[in-house]
Protein backbone atom coordinates (compact mmCIF):
# COMPACT_ATOMS: atom_id res chain seq x y z
CA UNK A 1 0.00 0.00 0.00
CA UNK A 2 0.86 3.70 -0.64
CA UNK A 3 2.56 5.33 2.54
CA UNK A 4 3.67 8.91 2.75
CA UNK A 5 5.81 10.56 5.27
CA UNK A 6 4.67 14.07 6.67
CA UNK A 7 5.38 15.96 9.56
CA UNK A 8 6.76 12.95 11.06
CA UNK A 9 3.81 10.55 10.40
CA UNK A 10 2.79 8.09 8.44
CA UNK A 11 -0.35 8.17 5.98
CA UNK A 12 -1.37 5.31 4.36
CA UNK A 13 -3.63 4.07 1.21
CA UNK A 14 -6.27 1.34 2.42
CA UNK A 15 -9.35 -0.15 0.95
CA UNK A 16 -11.66 2.81 2.80
CA UNK A 17 -9.02 5.64 2.27
CA UNK A 18 -7.46 7.12 -0.71
CA UNK A 19 -4.67 9.49 -0.75
CA UNK A 20 -3.52 12.82 -2.77
CA UNK A 21 -0.46 14.21 -2.34
CA UNK A 22 -1.29 17.73 -3.18
CA UNK A 23 1.90 19.73 -2.75
CA UNK A 24 3.90 16.56 -4.98
CA UNK A 25 1.60 16.55 -7.92
CA UNK A 26 3.16 18.34 -11.25
CA UNK A 27 0.18 20.44 -11.55
CA UNK A 28 0.55 22.11 -8.05
CA UNK A 29 4.46 22.44 -8.58
CA UNK A 30 4.05 24.34 -11.96
CA UNK A 31 2.63 27.13 -9.92
CA UNK A 32 3.98 30.17 -8.66
CA UNK A 33 6.47 28.45 -5.43
CA UNK A 34 4.92 31.00 -2.73
CA UNK A 35 1.71 29.30 -3.25
CA UNK A 36 1.32 27.40 -0.04
CA UNK A 37 -0.76 24.76 0.20
CA UNK A 38 -2.32 21.77 2.30
CA UNK A 39 -0.61 18.06 2.17
CA UNK A 40 -3.13 15.62 1.27
CA UNK A 41 -6.52 15.05 -0.01
CA UNK A 42 -8.21 12.30 1.28
CA UNK A 43 -11.14 10.46 -0.09
CA UNK A 44 -13.09 8.22 2.52
CA UNK A 45 -15.04 5.69 0.97
CA UNK A 46 -16.91 3.47 3.74
CA UNK A 47 -19.52 1.39 2.52
CA UNK A 48 -23.07 3.02 3.46
CA UNK A 49 -21.69 5.94 3.95
CA UNK A 50 -21.39 9.02 2.44
CA UNK A 51 -18.21 9.88 0.94
CA UNK A 52 -16.54 12.43 2.42
CA UNK A 53 -13.28 14.86 1.52
CA UNK A 54 -10.32 15.49 3.43
CA UNK A 55 -8.16 18.07 3.13
CA UNK A 56 -5.24 17.77 5.20
CA UNK A 57 -2.46 20.28 6.36
CA UNK A 58 0.13 18.12 8.76
CA UNK A 59 2.57 20.13 11.27
CA UNK A 60 5.01 18.68 14.33
CA UNK A 61 2.88 21.89 16.48
CA UNK A 62 1.83 25.39 16.71
CA UNK A 63 3.71 28.25 17.91
CA UNK A 64 4.12 28.38 21.89
CA UNK A 65 3.08 31.41 23.05
CA UNK A 66 -0.23 32.41 21.72
CA UNK A 67 -0.02 36.06 21.56
CA UNK A 68 2.13 36.34 19.08
CA UNK A 69 2.59 37.97 15.79
CA UNK A 70 3.93 34.66 14.52
CA UNK A 71 1.46 32.54 16.28
CA UNK A 72 -1.33 35.03 13.92
CA UNK A 73 0.89 33.71 11.07
CA UNK A 74 0.79 30.61 11.73
CA UNK A 75 -2.69 30.77 11.43
CA UNK A 76 -3.11 32.69 8.77
CA UNK A 77 -1.19 30.25 6.71
CA UNK A 78 -2.71 27.09 7.84
CA UNK A 79 -6.40 28.66 6.31
CA UNK A 80 -4.53 30.19 3.37
CA UNK A 81 -3.39 26.28 3.05
CA UNK A 82 -6.80 24.85 3.39
CA UNK A 83 -8.63 27.05 1.28
CA UNK A 84 -5.65 26.74 -1.49
CA UNK A 85 -6.10 22.25 -1.10
CA UNK A 86 -9.75 22.67 -1.09
CA UNK A 87 -9.82 25.11 -4.42
CA UNK A 88 -6.94 22.85 -6.08
CA UNK A 89 -8.90 19.94 -4.89
CA UNK A 90 -11.35 20.47 -6.34
CA UNK A 91 -10.54 21.95 -9.69
CA UNK A 92 -8.41 18.43 -10.30
CA UNK A 93 -11.50 16.55 -9.42
CA UNK A 94 -13.27 18.45 -12.17
CA UNK A 95 -9.86 17.91 -14.29
CA UNK A 96 -9.96 21.69 -14.90
CA UNK A 97 -6.22 20.74 -14.57
CA UNK A 98 -5.06 17.18 -16.46
CA UNK A 99 -1.90 16.60 -16.31
CA UNK A 100 -1.52 13.20 -16.20
CA UNK A 101 2.24 12.99 -14.52
CA UNK A 102 0.02 13.99 -11.13
CA UNK A 103 -1.44 10.48 -11.17
CA UNK A 104 -4.66 11.40 -9.49
CA UNK A 105 -6.54 8.65 -8.07
CA UNK A 106 -9.30 7.69 -10.32
CA UNK A 107 -11.53 7.05 -7.58
CA UNK A 108 -11.31 10.89 -7.06
CA UNK A 109 -12.16 11.74 -9.93
CA UNK A 110 -15.30 10.13 -9.65
CA UNK A 111 -16.45 11.42 -6.34
CA UNK A 112 -19.93 13.39 -6.51
CA UNK A 113 -19.19 16.45 -5.99
CA UNK A 114 -22.77 17.93 -5.06
CA UNK A 115 -23.04 15.15 -2.04
CA UNK A 116 -19.78 14.77 -0.89
CA UNK A 117 -18.96 16.00 2.58
CA UNK A 118 -15.71 18.53 2.90
CA UNK A 119 -13.53 17.93 5.87
CA UNK A 120 -10.68 20.48 6.37
CA UNK A 121 -8.46 19.03 9.00
CA UNK A 122 -4.97 19.73 10.48
CA UNK A 123 -2.80 17.46 12.15
CA UNK A 124 -0.92 18.76 14.79
CA UNK A 125 1.50 15.75 15.87
CA UNK A 126 2.26 17.01 19.40
CA UNK A 127 -0.43 19.36 20.26
CA UNK A 128 -1.97 18.54 23.94
CA UNK A 129 -5.54 17.65 23.20
CA UNK A 130 -7.10 20.83 25.04
CA UNK A 131 -4.92 22.67 22.76
CA UNK A 132 -6.24 21.30 19.72
CA UNK A 133 -9.88 22.00 21.06
CA UNK A 134 -8.46 25.73 21.31
CA UNK A 135 -6.62 26.21 17.88
CA UNK A 136 -9.94 24.77 15.95
CA UNK A 137 -12.22 27.12 17.71
CA UNK A 138 -9.90 30.08 16.61
CA UNK A 139 -9.78 28.34 12.85
CA UNK A 140 -13.30 27.94 13.47
CA UNK A 141 -13.73 31.72 13.77
CA UNK A 142 -11.66 32.80 11.19
CA UNK A 143 -13.05 30.43 8.51
CA UNK A 144 -16.44 31.33 9.17
CA UNK A 145 -17.30 33.27 5.93
CA UNK A 146 -15.08 30.69 3.74
CA UNK A 147 -17.10 27.85 5.25
CA UNK A 148 -20.20 29.73 4.38
CA UNK A 149 -19.43 30.52 0.91
CA UNK A 150 -18.23 26.87 0.27
CA UNK A 151 -21.65 25.40 1.87
CA UNK A 152 -18.88 23.58 4.27
CA UNK A 153 -20.45 22.81 7.82
CA UNK A 154 -18.52 24.79 10.34
CA UNK A 155 -18.12 21.68 12.60
CA UNK A 156 -16.25 20.08 9.76
CA UNK A 157 -12.87 21.89 10.75
CA UNK A 158 -11.25 19.33 12.93
CA UNK A 159 -8.12 19.98 14.44
CA UNK A 160 -6.34 17.05 15.93
CA UNK A 161 -3.09 15.32 17.36
CA UNK A 162 -1.14 12.44 16.19
CA UNK A 163 -3.08 10.10 18.97
CA UNK A 164 -6.66 11.63 17.34
CA UNK A 165 -5.31 11.12 14.11
CA UNK A 166 -4.44 7.07 14.38
CA UNK A 167 -7.48 6.72 16.27
CA UNK A 168 -9.52 8.06 13.89
CA UNK A 169 -7.46 5.58 11.14
CA UNK A 170 -5.90 8.95 9.58
CA UNK A 171 -2.70 7.92 10.19
CA UNK A 172 -0.66 4.94 11.34
CA UNK A 173 1.85 4.47 14.04
CA UNK A 174 5.04 3.03 12.74
CA UNK A 175 5.51 -0.57 14.10
CA UNK A 176 9.42 -0.15 14.22
CA UNK A 177 9.53 2.31 16.30
CA UNK B 1 4.01 33.91 52.96
CA UNK B 2 2.68 30.42 54.16
CA UNK B 3 5.07 28.02 52.18
CA UNK B 4 4.37 24.69 53.35
CA UNK B 5 1.10 22.63 54.48
CA UNK B 6 0.47 19.44 56.31
CA UNK B 7 -2.71 18.02 57.02
CA UNK B 8 -3.81 14.21 58.24
CA UNK B 9 -6.87 12.96 59.30
CA UNK B 10 -8.88 15.91 58.39
CA UNK B 11 -12.34 15.01 57.21
CA UNK B 12 -11.89 14.08 53.60
CA UNK B 13 -8.50 15.02 53.17
CA UNK B 14 -6.75 11.79 54.28
CA UNK B 15 -2.94 12.87 54.29
CA UNK B 16 -1.68 15.78 52.37
CA UNK B 17 1.60 17.78 52.09
CA UNK B 18 1.90 21.09 49.73
CA UNK B 19 5.02 22.87 49.49
CA UNK B 20 6.89 25.57 47.77
CA UNK B 21 4.15 27.25 47.86
CA UNK B 22 3.63 30.50 45.99
CA UNK B 23 1.96 33.76 45.39
CA UNK B 24 -1.10 32.34 43.58
CA UNK B 25 -1.85 28.58 44.60
CA UNK B 26 -4.56 26.49 42.80
CA UNK B 27 -6.46 23.97 44.12
CA UNK B 28 -8.42 21.66 41.79
CA UNK B 29 -11.33 18.67 42.20
CA UNK B 30 -14.61 17.70 42.10
CA UNK B 31 -17.70 18.16 44.18
CA UNK B 32 -17.15 16.75 47.44
CA UNK B 33 -13.32 16.08 47.54
CA UNK B 34 -12.41 17.95 50.14
CA UNK B 35 -11.06 21.35 48.60
CA UNK B 36 -13.12 24.02 50.35
CA UNK B 37 -12.11 22.29 53.59
CA UNK B 38 -8.45 22.47 52.65
CA UNK B 39 -8.88 26.23 51.91
CA UNK B 40 -10.83 26.66 55.38
CA UNK B 41 -8.39 25.08 57.74
CA UNK B 42 -5.90 26.95 56.06
CA UNK B 43 -8.46 30.30 56.43
CA UNK B 44 -8.89 29.03 60.36
CA UNK B 45 -5.18 29.18 60.87
CA UNK B 46 -4.52 31.81 59.68
CA UNK B 47 -7.41 33.75 60.99
CA UNK B 48 -5.92 32.33 64.70
CA UNK B 49 -2.10 33.38 63.78
CA UNK B 50 -3.81 37.02 62.96
CA UNK B 51 -6.11 37.20 65.79
CA UNK B 52 -3.56 36.06 68.52
CA UNK B 53 -2.17 38.82 70.90
CA UNK B 54 -4.04 41.26 68.79
CA UNK B 55 -4.78 44.33 70.53
CA UNK B 56 -6.14 43.45 74.03
CA UNK B 57 -7.12 39.95 72.92
CA UNK B 58 -6.13 37.71 76.16
CA UNK B 59 -7.12 34.03 74.75
CA UNK B 60 -4.24 31.88 74.24
CA UNK B 61 -3.98 30.76 70.45
CA UNK B 62 -5.62 27.23 71.34
CA UNK B 63 -9.42 28.97 72.78
CA UNK B 64 -8.71 31.40 69.37
CA UNK B 65 -8.60 28.58 66.91
CA UNK B 66 -11.10 26.25 68.97
CA UNK B 67 -13.81 29.27 68.43
CA UNK B 68 -12.40 29.78 65.03
CA UNK B 69 -13.02 26.04 64.04
CA UNK B 70 -16.22 25.35 66.07
CA UNK B 71 -17.68 28.73 64.07
CA UNK B 72 -15.84 27.81 60.73
CA UNK B 73 -16.80 24.39 60.25
CA UNK B 74 -19.84 24.36 62.87
CA UNK B 75 -19.77 20.62 64.08
CA UNK B 76 -20.69 19.28 66.81
CA UNK B 77 -17.80 18.93 68.63
CA UNK B 78 -14.23 19.35 66.96
CA UNK B 79 -13.98 15.76 66.78
CA UNK B 80 -16.11 15.20 64.16
CA UNK B 81 -13.65 16.97 61.86
CA UNK B 82 -11.26 14.25 62.56
CA UNK B 83 -12.08 11.35 59.15
CA UNK B 84 -14.26 8.76 60.11
CA UNK B 85 -12.86 5.81 61.00
CA UNK B 86 -9.51 7.21 61.04
CA UNK B 87 -7.28 5.58 63.70
CA UNK B 88 -5.01 8.38 64.29
CA UNK B 89 -5.66 12.07 65.41
CA UNK B 90 -6.12 15.13 62.79
CA UNK B 91 -3.04 16.94 62.56
CA UNK B 92 -2.77 20.25 60.96
CA UNK B 93 0.80 22.08 60.32
CA UNK B 94 1.40 25.17 58.58
CA UNK B 95 5.03 26.91 57.91
CA UNK B 96 4.53 30.78 57.39
CA UNK B 97 7.31 32.97 57.14
CA UNK B 98 9.78 29.98 58.09
CA UNK B 99 8.18 29.39 61.29
CA UNK B 100 5.71 26.70 62.01
CA UNK B 101 1.79 26.49 63.32
CA UNK B 102 0.80 23.29 64.42
CA UNK B 103 -1.83 21.45 65.81
CA UNK B 104 -3.76 18.14 66.41
CA UNK B 105 -6.86 16.90 68.37
CA UNK B 106 -8.76 13.35 68.14
CA UNK B 107 -11.74 12.18 67.67
CA UNK B 108 -13.31 12.17 71.13
CA UNK B 109 -12.42 16.35 71.47
CA UNK B 110 -15.09 18.70 72.29
CA UNK B 111 -13.91 22.07 72.27
CA UNK B 112 -10.91 22.35 73.60
CA UNK B 113 -7.31 22.08 71.38
CA UNK B 114 -4.23 21.36 73.78
CA UNK B 115 -2.24 19.91 71.38
CA UNK B 116 -1.02 23.35 69.95
CA UNK B 117 2.38 24.79 68.68
CA UNK B 118 2.30 28.65 67.54
CA UNK B 119 5.87 30.10 66.78
CA UNK B 120 4.51 32.56 63.77
CA UNK B 121 4.94 36.12 64.70
CA UNK B 122 1.60 38.03 65.30
CA UNK B 123 0.79 39.85 62.42
CA UNK B 124 -1.22 42.76 61.65
CA UNK B 125 -2.47 42.01 58.69
CA UNK B 126 -5.52 40.16 57.98
CA UNK B 127 -6.62 37.34 55.72
CA UNK B 128 -9.76 36.88 53.89
CA UNK B 129 -12.48 33.96 53.00
CA UNK B 130 -13.93 34.61 49.57
CA UNK B 131 -17.32 32.28 49.53
CA UNK B 132 -18.82 31.11 46.18
CA UNK B 133 -21.75 33.26 46.78
CA UNK B 134 -21.88 37.29 47.66
CA UNK B 135 -22.48 38.41 51.01
CA UNK B 136 -23.30 42.14 50.50
CA UNK B 137 -27.22 41.19 49.78
CA UNK B 138 -27.36 39.02 52.82
CA UNK B 139 -24.71 41.31 54.95
CA UNK B 140 -27.05 42.62 57.76
CA UNK B 141 -29.39 39.11 57.95
CA UNK B 142 -25.60 37.30 58.45
CA UNK B 143 -24.33 39.69 61.32
CA UNK B 144 -27.62 39.68 63.05
CA UNK B 145 -27.67 35.94 62.69
CA UNK B 146 -24.28 35.60 64.12
CA UNK B 147 -23.77 38.46 66.25
CA UNK B 148 -27.45 38.25 68.36
CA UNK B 149 -28.81 35.02 67.50
CA UNK B 150 -25.31 33.16 68.03
CA UNK B 151 -26.90 30.59 65.09
CA UNK B 152 -25.51 27.98 63.00
CA UNK B 153 -25.78 28.56 59.50
CA UNK B 154 -23.51 31.41 58.00
CA UNK B 155 -20.13 29.97 59.11
CA UNK B 156 -17.27 33.08 60.04
CA UNK B 157 -16.16 32.58 56.20
CA UNK B 158 -19.53 34.57 55.83
CA UNK B 159 -19.39 36.36 59.14
CA UNK B 160 -15.33 37.80 59.14
CA UNK B 161 -16.45 39.15 55.83
CA UNK B 162 -19.49 40.73 56.22
CA UNK B 163 -17.50 42.15 59.20
CA UNK B 164 -14.96 43.13 57.37
CA UNK B 165 -17.07 44.74 54.39
CA UNK B 166 -18.39 46.87 57.24
CA UNK B 167 -14.79 48.31 58.45
CA UNK B 168 -14.69 51.99 57.37
CA UNK B 169 -11.64 53.03 55.44
CA UNK B 170 -8.68 53.49 57.83
CA UNK B 171 -7.34 56.93 57.75
CA UNK B 172 -4.39 57.65 55.20
CA UNK B 173 -3.52 57.04 51.60
CA UNK B 174 -4.74 53.96 49.88
CA UNK B 175 -2.55 51.67 49.07
CA UNK B 176 -0.30 52.58 45.59
CA UNK B 177 0.60 48.98 45.22
CA UNK B 178 -3.74 48.27 44.55
CA UNK B 179 -4.48 51.06 42.38
CA UNK B 180 -4.13 49.49 39.05
CA UNK B 181 -5.71 46.72 40.35
CA UNK B 182 -8.88 48.98 41.95
CA UNK B 183 -9.01 50.74 38.83
CA UNK B 184 -9.49 47.44 36.82
CA UNK B 185 -11.50 46.32 39.07
CA UNK B 186 -13.42 49.24 38.75
CA UNK B 187 -13.52 49.22 34.81
CA UNK B 188 -14.67 45.51 34.69
CA UNK B 189 -17.99 46.92 37.32
CA UNK B 190 -18.89 49.63 35.14
CA UNK B 191 -20.11 51.50 38.32
CA UNK B 192 -19.32 52.00 42.57
CA UNK B 193 -20.88 49.99 45.12
CA UNK B 194 -21.96 51.99 47.82
CA UNK B 195 -23.20 51.62 51.89
CA UNK B 196 -25.40 54.40 52.69
CA UNK B 197 -25.35 54.85 56.35
CA UNK B 198 -28.64 56.34 56.38
CA UNK B 199 -30.58 52.72 55.02
CA UNK B 200 -28.08 50.24 56.08
CA UNK B 201 -27.66 48.92 53.09
CA UNK B 202 -25.60 48.49 49.61
CA UNK B 203 -26.68 50.01 46.62
CA UNK B 204 -25.23 49.87 42.73
CA UNK B 205 -23.99 53.50 41.37
CA UNK B 206 -23.90 53.42 37.79
CA UNK B 207 -23.23 57.30 36.13
CA UNK B 208 -26.00 58.82 37.95
CA UNK B 209 -28.60 56.14 38.26
CA UNK B 210 -28.86 54.37 41.49
CA UNK B 211 -29.89 50.63 41.95
CA UNK B 212 -30.87 48.22 44.83
CA UNK B 213 -28.67 45.26 45.33
CA UNK B 214 -31.36 43.46 44.88
CA UNK B 215 -31.20 44.05 40.49
CA UNK B 216 -27.89 43.91 40.36
CA UNK B 217 -25.81 40.81 39.06
CA UNK B 218 -23.78 38.51 41.27
CA UNK B 219 -21.15 38.89 39.24
CA UNK B 220 -21.08 42.43 39.92
CA UNK B 221 -21.19 41.88 43.63
CA UNK B 222 -18.69 39.02 43.72
CA UNK B 223 -16.41 41.58 42.42
CA UNK B 224 -17.22 44.48 44.22
CA UNK B 225 -16.57 42.90 47.70
CA UNK B 226 -12.98 42.75 46.68
CA UNK B 227 -13.18 46.02 45.47
CA UNK B 228 -14.31 46.98 48.97
CA UNK B 229 -11.25 45.42 51.06
CA UNK B 230 -9.28 47.16 48.49
CA UNK B 231 -10.69 50.34 49.78
CA UNK B 232 -11.16 50.13 53.19
CA UNK B 233 -7.60 48.80 53.75
CA UNK B 234 -8.99 45.51 55.26
CA UNK B 235 -6.06 43.93 52.81
CA UNK B 236 -3.17 45.08 52.60
CA UNK B 237 -0.25 43.97 50.42
CA UNK B 238 0.51 41.05 53.44
CA UNK B 239 -2.53 39.90 53.06
CA UNK B 240 -3.91 36.41 52.45
CA UNK B 241 -7.24 35.51 50.55
CA UNK B 242 -8.60 32.20 50.11
CA UNK B 243 -10.83 32.08 46.86
CA UNK B 244 -13.66 29.73 46.69
CA UNK B 245 -14.68 28.92 42.80
CA UNK B 246 -13.55 32.49 41.70
CA UNK B 247 -15.50 31.58 38.14
CA UNK B 248 -18.94 31.15 40.37
CA UNK B 249 -21.08 33.65 38.89
CA UNK B 250 -18.86 35.65 36.49
CA UNK B 251 -19.01 35.39 32.40
CA UNK B 252 -16.04 33.88 31.24
CA UNK B 253 -14.57 37.14 29.73
CA UNK B 254 -15.15 38.75 33.68
CA UNK B 255 -13.13 35.53 34.83
CA UNK B 256 -10.25 36.14 32.77
CA UNK B 257 -10.33 39.90 33.91
CA UNK B 258 -10.67 38.94 37.22
CA UNK B 259 -7.71 36.18 36.98
CA UNK B 260 -5.51 39.22 35.45
CA UNK B 261 -6.55 41.15 38.34
CA UNK B 262 -5.53 38.36 40.87
CA UNK B 263 -2.52 38.37 39.53
CA UNK B 264 -1.47 42.32 39.47
CA UNK B 265 -2.40 41.62 43.63
CA UNK B 266 -0.07 38.62 43.74
CA UNK B 267 2.72 40.59 42.34
CA UNK B 268 2.20 42.92 44.68
CA UNK B 269 2.49 40.81 47.89
CA UNK B 270 -1.43 39.16 48.55
CA UNK B 271 -0.81 35.84 48.05
CA UNK B 272 -3.69 33.81 47.10
CA UNK B 273 -5.35 30.25 47.51
CA UNK B 274 -7.70 29.48 44.62
CA UNK B 275 -9.97 26.90 45.06
CA UNK B 276 -11.51 25.43 41.40
CA UNK B 277 -13.46 23.19 39.38
CA UNK B 278 -13.54 25.34 36.11
CA UNK B 279 -11.65 24.19 33.52
CA UNK B 280 -11.50 27.85 32.28
CA UNK B 281 -9.78 28.95 35.43
CA UNK B 282 -7.21 26.45 35.17
CA UNK B 283 -6.57 27.44 31.48
CA UNK B 284 -6.26 30.96 31.92
CA UNK B 285 -4.10 30.34 35.20
CA UNK B 286 -1.54 28.53 32.62
CA UNK B 287 -1.76 30.81 30.47
CA UNK B 288 -1.17 33.81 33.55
CA UNK B 289 2.06 31.39 34.32
CA UNK B 290 3.37 31.03 30.93
CA UNK B 291 3.23 34.61 29.96
CA UNK B 292 4.47 36.31 33.50
CA UNK B 293 6.78 33.20 33.75
CA UNK B 294 5.52 32.56 37.44
CA UNK B 295 5.43 29.56 39.11
CA UNK B 296 1.14 28.50 40.35
CA UNK B 297 1.46 25.27 42.70
CA UNK B 298 -1.42 23.30 41.79
CA UNK B 299 -2.88 20.58 43.78
CA UNK B 300 -5.08 18.54 42.84
CA UNK B 301 -7.29 15.01 44.01
CA UNK B 302 -8.18 11.98 42.84
CA UNK B 303 -9.64 8.56 45.16
CA UNK B 304 -7.99 10.83 48.04
CA UNK B 305 -4.56 10.85 46.55
CA UNK B 306 -3.42 14.26 46.42
CA UNK B 307 -1.18 15.15 43.45
CA UNK B 308 1.05 18.19 43.31
CA UNK B 309 1.87 19.88 40.02
CA UNK B 310 2.48 23.58 38.44
CA UNK B 311 0.85 25.47 36.00
CA UNK B 312 3.97 26.90 34.53
CA UNK B 313 4.70 23.45 33.22
CA UNK B 314 1.44 23.54 31.33
CA UNK B 315 -2.35 21.90 31.92
CA UNK B 316 -2.07 19.30 35.02
CA UNK B 317 -3.79 15.73 34.62
CA UNK B 318 -6.52 15.71 36.03
CA UNK B 319 -10.44 15.17 35.98
CA UNK B 320 -11.39 18.36 34.88
CA UNK B 321 -8.93 18.52 32.13
CA UNK B 322 -9.53 14.92 31.55
CA UNK B 323 -13.41 15.44 31.16
CA UNK B 324 -12.90 18.72 28.61
CA UNK B 325 -10.12 16.41 26.34
CA UNK B 326 -13.23 13.52 26.45
CA UNK B 327 -15.85 16.21 25.11
CA UNK B 328 -13.06 17.04 22.37
CA UNK B 329 -12.53 13.73 21.12
CA UNK B 330 -16.16 13.12 21.43
CA UNK B 331 -16.76 16.83 19.31
CA UNK B 332 -14.47 15.54 16.36
CA UNK B 333 -15.81 11.99 16.22
CA UNK B 334 -19.00 13.56 16.03
CA UNK B 335 -17.77 16.20 13.46
CA UNK B 336 -15.80 13.35 11.29
CA UNK B 337 -18.61 10.69 11.36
Amino acid sequence: MDQFHESGMIFQNSEEKTFFKIDDCHTYLSMNKHLKIADFLMLEHKARETEKLFIIEAKQSIPRDENTDRHAEFTNEIISKLVHGLSLGLSLCLKRHHNPQDNFPDRLHKIKLDRVEFKLVVILRSLPVDACNNFRSKLQIQMRHIAKLAKIDIQSIVVMNEDMAHTRGIVIKDSSA
Amino acid sequence: MIQSIRMKNYGPIHDLSWAGLGSINLIIGSNACGKTILLKALYSAMRTIEEYKRGDDQRRAGEILADKLYWTFQPEKLGDLVTKGADGHLEFKLNFNGQDFFYSFGKDTNKQINAIENNVVPRISNSIFLPAKEVLSLQQVILKSRNEDRAFGFDDTYFDLSKALSQSGKGGKNYSEFALSKKKLEDMLEGKIEFQESSGKWSFKKQNQRFPLGVTAEGVKKIAILDTLLTNKYLDPKSIIFFDEPECALHPANISNLLDIIAMLADRGIQFFLASHSYFVVKKLVLIAQEKNIHIPTITVQDQVWTESDLIEGMPDNPIISESVRLYEEEVRIALS
